[in-house]
Protein backbone atom coordinates (compact mmCIF):
# COMPACT_ATOMS: atom_id res chain seq x y z
CA UNK A 1 0.00 0.00 0.00
CA UNK A 2 1.46 3.38 -1.06
CA UNK A 3 1.33 6.62 0.93
CA UNK A 4 -1.90 7.89 -0.63
CA UNK A 5 -3.62 4.57 0.16
CA UNK A 6 -2.49 4.79 3.77
CA UNK A 7 -3.70 8.37 3.96
CA UNK A 8 -7.11 7.38 2.59
CA UNK A 9 -7.43 4.62 5.17
CA UNK A 10 -6.40 7.04 7.89
CA UNK A 11 -9.03 9.54 6.74
CA UNK A 12 -11.71 6.83 6.86
CA UNK A 13 -10.69 5.81 10.38
CA UNK A 14 -10.75 9.45 11.44
CA UNK A 15 -14.23 9.99 9.98
CA UNK A 16 -15.49 6.86 11.74
CA UNK A 17 -13.98 7.99 15.02
CA UNK A 18 -15.63 11.42 14.65
CA UNK A 19 -18.99 9.70 14.09
CA UNK A 20 -18.59 7.58 17.20
CA UNK A 21 -17.70 10.61 19.30
CA UNK A 22 -20.78 12.48 18.05
CA UNK A 23 -22.97 9.42 18.63
CA UNK A 24 -21.77 9.06 22.20
CA UNK A 25 -22.51 12.73 22.74
CA UNK A 26 -26.22 12.31 21.99
CA UNK A 27 -28.66 11.49 24.82
CA UNK A 28 -29.57 7.99 23.60
CA UNK A 29 -25.99 7.23 22.67
CA UNK A 30 -24.92 8.16 26.16
CA UNK A 31 -27.55 5.86 27.62
CA UNK A 32 -26.57 2.83 25.54
CA UNK A 33 -22.85 2.15 25.69
CA UNK A 34 -21.60 5.69 25.12
CA UNK A 35 -18.38 5.01 27.03
CA UNK A 36 -17.60 2.01 24.88
CA UNK A 37 -18.06 4.06 21.70
CA UNK A 38 -15.73 6.77 22.96
CA UNK A 39 -13.04 4.20 23.72
CA UNK A 40 -13.44 2.77 20.22
CA UNK A 41 -13.13 6.28 18.82
CA UNK A 42 -9.89 6.81 20.75
CA UNK A 43 -8.46 3.58 19.39
CA UNK A 44 -9.44 4.61 15.88
CA UNK A 45 -7.77 8.00 16.31
CA UNK A 46 -4.59 6.24 17.44
CA UNK A 47 -4.70 3.87 14.45
CA UNK A 48 -5.36 6.79 12.10
CA UNK A 49 -2.38 8.62 13.62
CA UNK A 50 -0.18 5.58 12.93
CA UNK A 51 -1.39 5.48 9.33
CA UNK A 52 -0.65 9.18 8.90
CA UNK A 53 2.81 8.61 10.37
CA UNK A 54 3.43 5.84 7.86
CA UNK A 55 2.30 8.20 5.10
CA UNK A 56 4.63 10.83 6.60
CA UNK A 57 1.74 13.25 7.09
CA UNK A 58 2.98 14.47 10.45
CA UNK A 59 0.56 17.33 11.09
CA UNK A 60 -2.49 15.08 10.59
CA UNK A 61 -0.94 12.40 12.81
CA UNK A 62 -0.49 14.99 15.55
CA UNK A 63 -4.05 16.21 15.05
CA UNK A 64 -5.43 12.67 15.52
CA UNK A 65 -3.36 12.10 18.64
CA UNK A 66 -4.50 15.44 20.09
CA UNK A 67 -8.12 14.43 19.62
CA UNK A 68 -7.47 11.10 21.34
CA UNK A 69 -5.72 12.98 24.18
CA UNK A 70 -8.72 15.28 24.67
CA UNK A 71 -11.05 12.30 25.03
CA UNK A 72 -8.72 10.38 27.36
CA UNK A 73 -8.24 13.39 29.63
CA UNK A 74 -12.03 13.89 29.79
CA UNK A 75 -12.33 10.24 30.80
CA UNK A 76 -9.62 10.69 33.43
CA UNK A 77 -7.27 8.23 31.77
CA UNK A 78 -4.15 10.34 32.03
CA UNK A 79 -1.58 7.58 31.57
CA UNK A 80 -2.68 6.87 27.99
CA UNK A 81 -2.98 10.61 27.34
CA UNK A 82 0.61 11.00 28.55
CA UNK A 83 1.76 8.23 26.19
CA UNK A 84 0.17 10.07 23.28
CA UNK A 85 1.85 13.31 24.36
CA UNK A 86 5.18 11.48 24.24
CA UNK A 87 4.40 10.19 20.74
CA UNK A 88 3.65 13.76 19.60
CA UNK A 89 6.83 15.03 21.27
CA UNK A 90 8.87 12.36 19.45
CA UNK A 91 7.38 13.44 16.12
CA UNK A 92 8.29 17.05 16.89
CA UNK A 93 11.84 16.22 17.95
CA UNK A 94 12.79 13.78 15.20
CA UNK A 95 10.59 14.60 12.21
CA UNK A 96 9.45 18.22 12.40
CA UNK A 97 12.46 19.35 14.46
CA UNK A 98 10.41 21.80 16.51
CA UNK A 99 12.14 21.38 19.85
CA UNK A 100 10.05 23.98 21.73
CA UNK A 101 6.85 22.08 20.94
CA UNK A 102 8.51 18.77 21.80
CA UNK A 103 9.46 20.25 25.19
CA UNK A 104 5.87 21.41 25.78
CA UNK A 105 4.48 17.93 25.09
CA UNK A 106 7.11 16.20 27.24
CA UNK A 107 6.24 18.60 30.07
CA UNK A 108 2.55 17.83 29.70
CA UNK A 109 3.26 14.08 29.71
CA UNK A 110 5.41 14.45 32.83
CA UNK A 111 2.59 16.37 34.50
CA UNK A 112 0.06 13.64 33.73
CA UNK A 113 2.42 10.87 34.88
CA UNK A 114 3.07 12.69 38.14
CA UNK A 115 -0.66 12.92 38.75
CA UNK A 116 -0.92 9.18 38.21
CA UNK A 117 1.99 8.48 40.61
CA UNK A 118 4.15 7.18 37.74
CA UNK A 119 7.24 8.96 38.97
CA UNK A 120 9.80 7.06 36.91
CA UNK A 121 7.92 7.76 33.68
CA UNK A 122 7.50 11.39 34.75
CA UNK A 123 11.23 11.64 35.40
CA UNK A 124 12.03 10.21 31.96
CA UNK A 125 9.96 12.96 30.38
CA UNK A 126 11.47 15.63 32.61
CA UNK A 127 14.97 14.50 31.67
CA UNK A 128 14.07 14.98 28.03
CA UNK A 129 12.84 18.47 28.88
CA UNK A 130 16.09 19.19 30.73
CA UNK A 131 18.14 17.81 27.85
CA UNK A 132 16.49 20.02 25.23
CA UNK A 133 16.21 23.07 27.49
CA UNK A 134 19.98 23.04 27.95
CA UNK A 135 20.47 22.70 24.21
CA UNK A 136 18.22 25.71 23.68
CA UNK A 137 20.33 27.59 26.27
CA UNK A 138 17.52 27.69 28.83
CA UNK A 139 20.02 26.71 31.50
CA UNK A 140 18.06 27.76 34.56
CA UNK A 141 15.16 25.54 33.56
CA UNK A 142 17.52 22.64 32.84
CA UNK A 143 19.25 23.08 36.21
CA UNK A 144 15.94 23.03 38.07
CA UNK A 145 14.85 19.86 36.27
CA UNK A 146 18.14 18.00 36.78
CA UNK A 147 18.23 18.96 40.47
CA UNK A 148 14.61 17.94 40.95
CA UNK A 149 15.14 14.55 39.28
CA UNK A 150 18.42 13.98 41.14
CA UNK A 151 16.75 14.68 44.47
CA UNK A 152 13.88 12.33 43.72
CA UNK A 153 16.26 9.52 42.71
CA UNK A 154 18.81 10.15 45.47
CA UNK A 155 16.93 8.32 48.23
CA UNK A 156 15.63 5.52 46.05
CA UNK A 157 17.66 2.30 46.44
CA UNK A 158 17.19 1.44 42.76
CA UNK A 159 17.78 4.88 41.28
CA UNK A 160 20.42 6.41 43.58
CA UNK A 161 23.22 5.33 41.21
CA UNK A 162 21.81 7.64 38.53
CA UNK A 163 21.78 10.70 40.79
CA UNK A 164 25.45 11.55 40.18
CA UNK A 165 24.80 11.79 36.43
CA UNK A 166 22.00 14.31 36.98
CA UNK A 167 24.07 16.35 39.43
CA UNK A 168 26.89 16.32 36.88
CA UNK A 169 24.60 17.65 34.16
CA UNK A 170 23.19 20.31 36.47
CA UNK A 171 26.76 21.34 37.37
CA UNK A 172 27.68 21.69 33.70
CA UNK A 173 24.66 23.93 33.13
CA UNK A 174 25.74 26.02 36.14
CA UNK A 175 29.27 26.16 34.72
CA UNK A 176 28.06 27.59 31.41
CA UNK A 177 26.12 30.30 33.23
CA UNK A 178 28.80 31.21 35.76
CA UNK A 179 31.95 29.60 37.16
CA UNK A 180 31.34 30.72 40.76
CA UNK A 181 27.79 29.38 40.60
CA UNK A 182 29.18 26.04 39.49
CA UNK A 183 31.59 25.90 42.44
CA UNK A 184 28.84 26.63 44.94
CA UNK A 185 26.49 24.15 43.27
CA UNK A 186 29.12 21.40 43.36
CA UNK A 187 29.72 21.99 47.07
CA UNK A 188 25.96 21.83 47.67
CA UNK A 189 25.63 18.59 45.69
CA UNK A 190 28.53 17.01 47.59
CA UNK A 191 26.81 17.81 50.88
CA UNK A 192 23.46 16.52 49.67
CA UNK A 193 24.80 13.36 48.06
CA UNK A 194 28.16 12.17 49.49
CA UNK A 195 28.53 9.47 46.81
CA UNK A 196 29.01 12.29 44.30
CA UNK A 197 32.34 13.15 45.98
CA UNK A 198 34.04 9.95 44.79
CA UNK A 199 32.70 10.05 41.25
CA UNK A 200 34.71 10.46 38.06
CA UNK A 201 32.27 13.19 37.09
CA UNK A 202 33.17 15.35 40.08
CA UNK A 203 36.89 14.85 39.46
CA UNK A 204 36.38 16.02 35.89
CA UNK A 205 34.38 19.06 37.05
CA UNK A 206 37.13 20.06 39.48
CA UNK A 207 39.79 19.75 36.78
CA UNK A 208 37.65 21.81 34.41
CA UNK A 209 37.09 24.50 37.03
CA UNK A 210 40.82 24.67 37.66
CA UNK A 211 41.60 24.89 33.94
CA UNK A 212 38.92 27.55 33.51
CA UNK A 213 40.30 29.60 36.39
CA UNK A 214 43.76 29.48 34.86
CA UNK A 215 42.28 30.11 31.39
CA UNK A 216 44.19 27.04 30.24
CA UNK A 217 42.44 25.46 27.28
CA UNK A 218 45.10 22.71 26.94
CA UNK A 219 44.48 21.51 30.49
CA UNK A 220 40.73 21.66 29.81
CA UNK A 221 41.06 19.53 26.67
CA UNK A 222 43.39 17.10 28.44
CA UNK A 223 40.89 16.58 31.28
CA UNK A 224 38.06 15.99 28.81
CA UNK A 225 40.20 13.57 26.77
CA UNK A 226 41.06 11.61 29.89
CA UNK A 227 37.38 11.30 30.80
CA UNK A 228 36.42 10.37 27.24
CA UNK A 229 39.07 7.64 27.11
CA UNK A 230 37.21 5.75 29.84
CA UNK A 231 33.60 6.36 28.77
CA UNK A 232 32.78 8.05 25.50
CA UNK A 233 31.12 11.45 25.79
CA UNK A 234 27.66 11.63 24.27
CA UNK A 235 26.52 14.43 21.96
CA UNK A 236 24.89 16.48 24.74
CA UNK A 237 27.96 16.42 26.98
CA UNK A 238 30.22 17.24 24.04
CA UNK A 239 28.07 20.26 23.16
CA UNK A 240 27.96 21.55 26.74
CA UNK A 241 31.69 21.06 27.31
CA UNK A 242 32.45 22.83 24.06
CA UNK A 243 30.32 25.78 25.16
CA UNK A 244 32.29 25.94 28.40
CA UNK A 245 35.59 25.65 26.55
CA UNK A 246 34.67 28.55 24.31
CA UNK A 247 34.32 30.78 27.37
CA UNK A 248 38.06 30.38 27.96
CA UNK A 249 39.58 33.60 26.62
CA UNK A 250 41.25 33.52 23.26
CA UNK A 251 40.09 30.02 22.50
CA UNK A 252 38.29 29.46 19.25
CA UNK A 253 39.15 25.78 18.92
CA UNK A 254 36.93 22.86 19.74
CA UNK A 255 37.18 19.64 21.72
CA UNK A 256 39.43 17.20 19.97
CA UNK B 1 116.84 -24.77 31.05
CA UNK B 2 113.18 -25.58 31.06
CA UNK B 3 113.27 -25.80 34.88
CA UNK B 4 114.47 -22.15 35.04
CA UNK B 5 111.63 -21.18 32.69
CA UNK B 6 109.13 -22.88 34.98
CA UNK B 7 110.57 -21.05 38.02
CA UNK B 8 110.08 -17.76 36.18
CA UNK B 9 106.57 -18.90 35.32
CA UNK B 10 105.74 -19.48 38.99
CA UNK B 11 107.09 -16.04 39.95
CA UNK B 12 105.10 -14.53 37.07
CA UNK B 13 101.91 -16.19 38.32
CA UNK B 14 102.40 -14.97 41.89
CA UNK B 15 103.18 -11.37 40.93
CA UNK B 16 100.35 -11.08 38.36
CA UNK B 17 97.86 -12.40 40.92
CA UNK B 18 99.01 -9.72 43.38
CA UNK B 19 98.88 -7.03 40.70
CA UNK B 20 95.33 -8.03 39.67
CA UNK B 21 94.21 -7.86 43.29
CA UNK B 22 95.79 -4.43 43.81
CA UNK B 23 94.37 -3.03 40.53
CA UNK B 24 90.90 -3.95 41.83
CA UNK B 25 91.54 -1.97 45.03
CA UNK B 26 92.88 1.23 43.39
CA UNK B 27 89.48 2.83 42.43
CA UNK B 28 88.18 2.37 45.99
CA UNK B 29 91.03 4.37 47.51
CA UNK B 30 91.88 8.04 47.45
CA UNK B 31 94.69 10.40 48.41
CA UNK B 32 97.95 9.09 49.84
CA UNK B 33 96.81 5.46 50.02
CA UNK B 34 95.96 5.45 46.34
CA UNK B 35 99.31 7.03 45.36
CA UNK B 36 101.23 4.42 47.39
CA UNK B 37 99.34 1.53 45.84
CA UNK B 38 99.80 2.92 42.31
CA UNK B 39 103.57 3.17 42.85
CA UNK B 40 103.61 -0.35 44.28
CA UNK B 41 101.74 -1.79 41.29
CA UNK B 42 103.99 0.16 38.92
CA UNK B 43 107.04 -1.44 40.55
CA UNK B 44 105.51 -4.92 40.35
CA UNK B 45 104.61 -4.46 36.69
CA UNK B 46 108.25 -3.52 36.08
CA UNK B 47 109.26 -6.79 37.77
CA UNK B 48 106.84 -8.68 35.54
CA UNK B 49 108.38 -7.09 32.44
CA UNK B 50 111.85 -8.13 33.62
CA UNK B 51 110.57 -11.67 34.20
CA UNK B 52 109.22 -11.73 30.65
CA UNK B 53 112.64 -10.67 29.31
CA UNK B 54 114.31 -13.44 31.34
CA UNK B 55 111.80 -15.95 29.99
CA UNK B 56 112.47 -14.71 26.46
CA UNK B 57 116.19 -15.33 26.92
CA UNK B 58 115.49 -18.79 28.33
CA UNK B 59 113.32 -19.71 25.35
CA UNK B 60 116.10 -18.79 22.92
CA UNK B 61 118.39 -21.32 24.58
CA UNK B 62 115.84 -24.14 24.35
CA UNK B 63 116.33 -26.62 21.45
CA UNK B 64 114.37 -25.81 18.28
CA UNK B 65 112.13 -28.91 18.39
CA UNK B 66 110.55 -27.95 21.78
CA UNK B 67 110.87 -24.16 21.39
CA UNK B 68 107.47 -23.67 19.68
CA UNK B 69 105.52 -24.72 22.79
CA UNK B 70 107.44 -22.34 25.07
CA UNK B 71 107.08 -19.54 22.51
CA UNK B 72 103.30 -19.83 22.54
CA UNK B 73 103.28 -19.80 26.37
CA UNK B 74 105.48 -16.70 26.39
CA UNK B 75 103.19 -15.02 23.86
CA UNK B 76 100.14 -15.60 26.09
CA UNK B 77 102.03 -14.19 29.11
CA UNK B 78 102.90 -11.07 27.13
CA UNK B 79 99.21 -10.62 26.22
CA UNK B 80 98.31 -11.04 29.88
CA UNK B 81 100.78 -8.33 30.89
CA UNK B 82 99.42 -5.98 28.22
CA UNK B 83 95.92 -6.53 29.60
CA UNK B 84 97.15 -5.89 33.14
CA UNK B 85 98.77 -2.62 32.05
CA UNK B 86 95.54 -1.49 30.38
CA UNK B 87 93.53 -2.40 33.49
CA UNK B 88 96.06 -0.53 35.62
CA UNK B 89 95.71 2.62 33.52
CA UNK B 90 91.91 2.37 33.70
CA UNK B 91 91.91 1.76 37.44
CA UNK B 92 93.81 4.99 38.09
CA UNK B 93 90.99 7.08 36.58
CA UNK B 94 88.06 4.77 37.35
CA UNK B 95 85.19 5.71 39.69
CA UNK B 96 84.25 3.00 42.07
CA UNK B 97 80.63 1.83 42.22
CA UNK B 98 81.04 1.72 45.97
CA UNK B 99 81.96 5.41 46.08
CA UNK B 100 78.80 6.18 44.07
CA UNK B 101 76.72 3.91 46.27
CA UNK B 102 78.12 5.53 49.40
CA UNK B 103 77.00 8.88 48.05
CA UNK B 104 73.60 7.79 46.77
CA UNK B 105 72.88 5.23 49.45
CA UNK B 106 72.35 2.52 46.89
CA UNK B 107 74.07 -0.82 46.99
CA UNK B 108 72.71 -2.09 43.70
CA UNK B 109 75.22 -2.72 40.95
CA UNK B 110 74.40 -0.91 37.72
CA UNK B 111 74.93 -3.20 34.80
CA UNK B 112 73.62 -4.20 31.43
CA UNK B 113 71.65 -7.11 32.86
CA UNK B 114 70.06 -4.77 35.39
CA UNK B 115 69.07 -2.36 32.61
CA UNK B 116 67.49 -5.21 30.68
CA UNK B 117 65.70 -6.25 33.84
CA UNK B 118 64.38 -2.72 34.34
CA UNK B 119 63.16 -2.51 30.75
CA UNK B 120 61.45 -5.84 31.16
CA UNK B 121 59.74 -4.65 34.33
CA UNK B 122 58.69 -1.38 32.68
CA UNK B 123 57.15 -3.28 29.79
CA UNK B 124 55.34 -5.55 32.21
CA UNK B 125 54.04 -2.54 34.14
CA UNK B 126 52.80 -0.91 30.95
CA UNK B 127 51.01 -4.10 29.96
CA UNK B 128 49.43 -4.28 33.41
CA UNK B 129 48.43 -0.60 33.19
CA UNK B 130 46.77 -1.19 29.83
CA UNK B 131 44.92 -4.18 31.25
CA UNK B 132 43.83 -2.16 34.26
CA UNK B 133 42.60 0.66 32.02
CA UNK B 134 40.62 -1.80 29.91
CA UNK B 135 39.23 -3.32 33.10
CA UNK B 136 38.28 0.13 34.36
CA UNK B 137 36.50 0.93 31.09
CA UNK B 138 34.54 -2.32 31.33
CA UNK B 139 33.68 -1.53 34.96
CA UNK B 140 32.34 1.91 33.96
CA UNK B 141 30.34 0.40 31.09
CA UNK B 142 28.97 -2.25 33.44
CA UNK B 143 28.00 0.46 35.90
CA UNK B 144 26.11 2.33 33.17
CA UNK B 145 24.31 -0.82 32.06
CA UNK B 146 23.50 -1.58 35.70
CA UNK B 147 22.04 1.89 36.16
CA UNK B 148 19.80 1.43 33.13
CA UNK B 149 18.66 -1.98 34.36
CA UNK B 150 17.86 -0.58 37.81
CA UNK B 151 15.91 2.31 36.27
CA UNK B 152 13.93 -0.17 34.16
CA UNK B 153 13.29 -2.31 37.23
CA UNK B 154 11.98 0.74 39.05
CA UNK B 155 9.64 1.56 36.16
CA UNK B 156 8.39 -2.04 36.12
CA UNK B 157 7.92 -1.95 39.87
CA UNK B 158 5.72 1.13 39.57
CA UNK B 159 3.69 -0.52 36.81
CA UNK B 160 3.18 -3.64 38.92
CA UNK B 161 2.18 -1.55 41.93
CA UNK B 162 -0.34 0.38 39.82
CA UNK B 163 -1.73 -2.85 38.38
CA UNK B 164 -2.04 -4.21 41.92
CA UNK B 165 -3.94 -1.11 43.04
CA UNK B 166 -6.28 -1.40 40.07
CA UNK B 167 -6.85 -5.07 40.84
CA UNK B 168 -7.75 -4.15 44.42
CA UNK B 169 -10.17 -1.50 43.18
CA UNK B 170 -11.65 -3.96 40.69
CA UNK B 171 -11.96 -6.54 43.44
CA UNK B 172 -13.77 -4.03 45.65
CA UNK B 173 -16.07 -3.05 42.77
CA UNK B 174 -16.78 -6.70 41.99
CA UNK B 175 -17.61 -7.26 45.65
CA UNK B 176 -20.08 -4.37 45.55
CA UNK B 177 -21.60 -5.65 42.28
CA UNK B 178 -21.93 -9.11 43.78
CA UNK B 179 -23.74 -7.73 46.82
CA UNK B 180 -26.07 -5.63 44.65
CA UNK B 181 -26.89 -8.61 42.42
CA UNK B 182 -27.49 -10.82 45.47
CA UNK B 183 -29.86 -8.16 46.83
CA UNK B 184 -31.67 -7.97 43.49
CA UNK B 185 -32.04 -11.76 43.36
CA UNK B 186 -33.50 -11.83 46.87
CA UNK B 187 -36.14 -9.32 45.87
Amino acid sequence: MDNSGKEKEAMQLMAEADKKVKASGSFLGGMFGGNHKVEDACEMYARAANMFKMAKNWSEAINCLNQAIDIYTDMGRFTIAAKHHITIAEVYESELVDIEKAIAHYEQAADYYKGEESNSSANKCLLKVGHYSAQLEQYQKAIEIYEQVAMSTMDNPLLKYNAKEYFFKASLCHFIVDELNAKLAIEKYEEMFPAFSDSRELKLLKKLLEAHEEQNSEAFTEAVKEFDSVSRLDQWLTTMLLRIKKTIQGDAGDLK
Amino acid sequence: MSSDFETYEQDFGTITAEVTNKIGKIPKLSGEEKTQLVLNVDKQLEEVRELLEQMDLEVREIPIQSRAMYNSRLKSYKQEVEKLEKDFKRSRIAYSDEVRNELLGDDAISSESQRAHLLDNTERLERSSRRLEAGYQIAVETEQVGQEILANLHTDREKIQRARERLRETDANLGKSSRILTGMLRR
